[in-house]
C-alpha cells in the first residue's frame, strides 16, 4: 500500500497547462468519485483519494496498493477527469511517492509551495479538500490521518514561526505601517485624496481594519461621492483639501495629477492645526503628490510607493528566513504521521491484533478466576492453558492468511477490515505529534 | 538563610526570563514568548517571599543597605511591569524591562547581604514608608523610560522602512505615548509623596524639614524633570520625540538620586547603599 501524489502547480506548470487541468468546484464530486468509488471497493483508481484544487494548483492524493500503477492510472485518470489529453501536460506532472508525497502535502499547508509565501488561505484550502474528500466517500483513514498532519503542520507553521507574520502587498504594508503609529484605528479618520482605483482598494482596507471616518477629496466630485457612498464615508470639494487635512490623521493620495498636490507648507498648517498629533500620508501616485520635504516635519510619516516596495521586499525576506523551521516543523509531523502508517502494515497489524485479544484473554481470565474462589494449582494451570488454547486456536487461521496476503493487493483491505473489526485503530499520529511538541 | 537560597533562586529566574524576553522577541522563538511572562511572575513570588522572609527574621523593612535597595528596586519594577494592565498587552516590551531588572539584582547579589542592626536614625516607622514609596515612584519611571526607549525605536522604524525588523512588533507610538504619560503621572504622584514622606521623617529625625542632603536635592531635581514633562507635553505640544528624551533624562536624573548621591557624598545620611 502506498501514498501517491500526482498534480502541478505554478511552481513547476505555465499557466497555459495549469488551465487545461483547472477543476471547477462542481466537478471535483464526480471526480472523487471516480477516483475511489465505494471507498475503496470497488474497480476505481485508488483505495483513499483527495483532490485539492485551487487557482495555483491541482493535485491528487491517492492510497493505492501498486506504486508503478498507480502513477499510471493516475495520470490516466486526470486525463479523464480534466478531459486534457495527458500528452500537454505529462511533461509537467509531478509525481511523489509515501514519505514525499505526505512531506509535500504538509509542505503546501505550511504555505511554502505557494506563490506568496506563508499565505494562509491554502490552509483553508486543504481543510476544505479534505472535508470534500469525506464527503464524497473518498478519504479512508489513512488520507484522513495525512490531512490531519498536514493542517496541524500548517497550525504549528503559523503559530510558531513568522513565515504569515508581516503583511506581503502594498495595501496591507499601509494598514501595518498605520497600526505601527495609531493604537486604534477606530478613533481616526482617514482621507483619500484621489478617486481612481488605487485609492478605492485603499478604502476597502481602511475599512475593513476598522477606521473611524472616512473623507475623500477629487477634482471630480461625482467620483469622490461614488465612492464616498460606497464605503460609507463623506465626500468633500477640492478647494476644501487643506481643511479635510486638519481633520485627518491617515493622508492616501493617489491623484494623477502632474505636480504636487500637497505642499510643505499646507501640511505644516495642518500640523499646526492638529497640535502635531502624529499623521500618516501614503503617496501612491507616481509622479508624486505630496512634496518629499513634507516627511522632514515633526510626526509626520511620509512614504511613498518606492518606500512601501521596500517595505514588502522587507516583508518577503522575512519570511524567507523562516523557512527552515517551517521545514522542521513538517519534518517532525512527517515522522509522527510515517511511524503511524508503518503500524499500519500486515506485521504491526498481526502484532496489535494478538496484542489487543490477549489483553481480553487475561482480563476474562482473571475475572473467572476470581469468581472460582478455592481453586487447586492444577485447575488454575489448565484454566489458563484453555484460554491461551483458544486465543491462538481462533487468532491462529487469521494470522496465516495476514501473512500469506502481506505482499498481494488486498493486504490493505484485509489489515484496514481487522483494524476496524476489532477496534485496534492505533493512535492518530497528529495526536502524537501534539503530545511530544507541547 | 532560607531568603538569600529564595533570592538565588529568583536571580535564576530573573536571568531566565530575560533570556526567553529576548529570544522570544528579538529571535522571534513562539515558545520562548510564552515562557518569559510566567518565568518573570515566578521570579517575582519567589522574590518576594525572599524579601518577606528577611523582614520577619531582621525585625524592620528589608531598605536599609545596598543589598536590600537594589534587590527591591528589581522587585518592585517587576511588579509593577505585571500589574499595570496595559502592559499585558504589549508583553515585548519585558525585554527591555527584564534587563534593566537583571541589571539590578545582580548588583544587588554582589553587595554584603549579612543582616545588621538597624542603625538608630533608621529605626523608625518612616521607614518601610518613606522608602517604599520612593522605590514605587522609581518602578514607575523605570516603566516610563521602558516606553519611551521603546517609542525612540519605533520611531526610528517608521524612518527606515523595510529595515529595523525587530522594533516593527514594538506598540504603536500611540500606545507608547499613552504608556509614557501615564506611568511618568503616576511617577509623579509617588515621588511627591517621597519627598513629603521625607521631610516628616526628617523632621523627626533630625527636627529640619528640609537638610538639604544630596538625595533630597538630587530627588526634587528629578521631581521637577517629570513636572517639566508633563507641563511641556501638555502646553507646548511635545508629544514626540523630545518628550521621549526627557523622560530618558528624568530616568539618569532618578539613577543619581538613587546611586549617585551616595557615591560623591558618602557622608550623607541616605548613604547606606554601599555601607560606609
Amino acid at each position: 500500500m502506498h501514498i501517491l501524489q500526482v498534480g502541478l502547480s505554478q511552481q513547476t506548470a505555465p499557466v497555459e497547462v495549469r488551465e487545461q487541468l483547472a477543476l471547477a468546484e462542481e466537478a471535483i464530486p464526480d471526480a472523487l468519485r471516480r477516483l475511489c468509488p465505494n471507498n475503496g471497493c470497488g474497480p476505481g483508481y485508488a483505495l483513499e483519494g483527495a483532490i485539492l484544487s485551487t487557482c495555483n494548483r491541482l493535485e491528487a492524493y491517492a492510497v493505492v496498493e501498486c506504486a508503478d500503477e498507480g502513477q499510471r492510472d493516475l495520470g490516466d485518470y486526470l486525463t479523464r477527469v480534466t478531459g486534457a489529453p495527458q500528452a500537454t501536460f505529462g511533461a509537467y506532472l509531478q509525481v511523489r511517492m509515501g514519505e514525499a508525497a505526505v512531506a509535500h502535502l504538509c509542505e503546501v499547508a505550511c504555505g511554502l509551495d505557494s506563490l506568496v509565501l506563508g499565505e494562509s488561505q491554502i490552509q483553508g484550502q486543504v481543510a476544505s479538500a479534505h472535508q470534500m474528500a469525506m464527503a464524497h466517500g473518498a478519504a479512508g483513514p489513512i488520507i484522513n490521518a495525512l490531512f490531519r498532519t498536514a493542517l496541524q503542520a500548517g497550525k504549528r507553521a503559523r503559530t510558531e514561526t513568522a513565515i504569515n507574520r508581516h503583511a506581503t502587498s502594498i495595501s496591507h504594508v499601509a494598514v501595518e505601517l498605520a497600526l505601527q503609529i495609531f493604537d486604534n484605528l477606530a478613533t481616526k479618520s482617514a482621507l483619500l485624496v484621489g478617486a481612481g482605483e488605487m485609492a478605492e482598494l485603499a478604502a476597502k482596507n481602511l475599512v475593513d481594519n476598522g477606521v473611524g471616518k472616512l473623507l475623500v477629496v477629487n477634482r471630480s466630485a461625482g467620483r469622490a461621492a461614488g465612492l464616498a457612498k460606497r464605503y460609507g464615508g463623506e465626500a468633500l470639494g477640492w478647494h476644501r483639501l487643506t481643511q479635510a487635512l486638519w481633520k485627518s490623521d491617515i493622508v492616501i493620495s493617489s491623484t494623477a495629477a502632474p505636480h504636487p498636490v500637497l505642499r510643505r507648507e499646507a501640511v505644516a498648517t495642518a500640523m499646526r492645526m492638529r497640535r502635531s498629533r502624529p499623521l500618516f500620508i501614503i503617496d501612491i501616485a507616481v509622479p508624486r503628490d505630496v512634496e518629499p520635504d513634507v516627511g522632514r516635519l515633526n510626526n509626520v510619516f511620509l512614504y511613498d510607493i518606492d518606500d512601501l516596495q521596500e517595505v514588502l521586499a522587507a516583508n518577503l525576506e522575512q519570511r524567507q528566513r523562516e523557512v527552515p523551521r517551517v521545514r522542521a516543523i513538517v519534518q517532525q509531523e512527517v515522522d509522527g504521521f510515517m511511524a503511524w502508517l508503518q503500524a499500519r502494515d500486515v506485521v504491526p497489524t498481526i502484532v496489535d491484533l494478538r496484542r489487543h485479544v490477549d489483553g481480553i484473554r487475561e482480563e476474562e481470565l482473571a475475572w473467572a478466576l476470581n469468581k472460582l474462589s478455592g481453586l487447586s494449582d492444577r485447575e488454575r494451570r489448565v484454566l489458563m492453558a484453555f484460554s491461551q488454547r483458544l486465543v491462538n486456536k481462533i487468532l491462529h487461521q487469521p494470522t496465516v492468511r495476514l501473512k500469506q496476503r502481506a505482499t498481494g493487493r488486498e493486504a490493505y483491505h484485509y489489515t484496514e477490515a481487522i483494524r476496524d473489526l476489532f477496534g485496534i485503530d492505533g493512535r492518530d499520529p497528529c495526536s502524537e505529534g501534539r503530545d511530544s511538541h507541547g | 538563610m532560607v531568603d538569600v537560597l529564595l533570592f538565588l533562586l529568583a536571580v535564576l529566574l530573573y536571568a531566565l526570563s530575560t533570556i526567553a524576553h529576548v529570544a522570544g522577541w528579538i529571535g522571534g522563538s513562539r515558545r520562548c514568548e510564552r515562557l518569559a511572562r510566567p518565568t518573570l511572575l515566578a521570579a517575582v513570588v519567589l522574590h518576594g517571599t525572599a524579601i518577606l522572609l528577611r523582614w520577619i527574621e531582621a525585625g524592620y523593612a528589608p531598605l536599609s543597605n545596598g543589598f536590600e535597595a537594589f534587590s527591591f528596586y528589581a522587585w518592585g519594577l517587576s511588579l509593577a511591569y505585571l500589574l499595570v494592565p496595559s502592559l499585558r498587552r504589549h508583553a515585548v516590551l519585558g525585554v527591555f524591562v527584564t534587563p534593566l531588572a537583571l541589571l539590578s539584582i545582580l548588583v544587588a547579589s554582589v553587595l554584603p547581604k549579612r543582616i545588621e542592626p538597624l542603625v538608630p536614625v533608621l529605626q523608625s516607622h518612616w521607614l518601610p514608608i518613606h522608602v517604599g514609596i520612593s522605590f514605587a515612584a522609581y518602578a514607575m519611571f523605570s516603566l516610563a523610560f521602558v516606553a519611551a526607549v521603546a517609542y525612540l525605536l519605533q520611531l526610528r522604524a517608521l524612518r527606515r522602512p523595510g529595515r529595523w525588523f525587530w522594533a516593527r512588533q514594538l506598540p504603536s507610538l500611540e500606545a507608547l505615548e499613552t504608556l509614557q504619560r501615564r506611568t511618568a503621572l503616576v511617577g509623579l504622584v509617588l515621588m511627591t509623596g517621597a519627598l513629603i514622606s521625607g521631610s516628616l521623617w526628617a523632621e523627626k529625625a533630625w527636627g529640619i524639614v528640609w537638610p538639604w542632603e544630596p538625595q533630597q536635592v538630587a530627588s526634587l531635581v528629578t521631581w521637577f524633570i517629570y513636572a517639566l514633562y508633563f507641563f511641556i507635553s501638555h502646553n507646548i505640544g511635545w508629544q514626540d520625540r523630545r518628550g521621549a528624551w526627557l523622560l530618558v533624562g528624568g530616568f539618569v536624573s532618578v539613577i543619581l538620586t538613587f546611586v549617585g548621591a551616595d557615591l560623591l557624598m558618602l557622608d550623607s545620611r541616605h548613604s547606606f547603599l554601599f555601607g560606609s
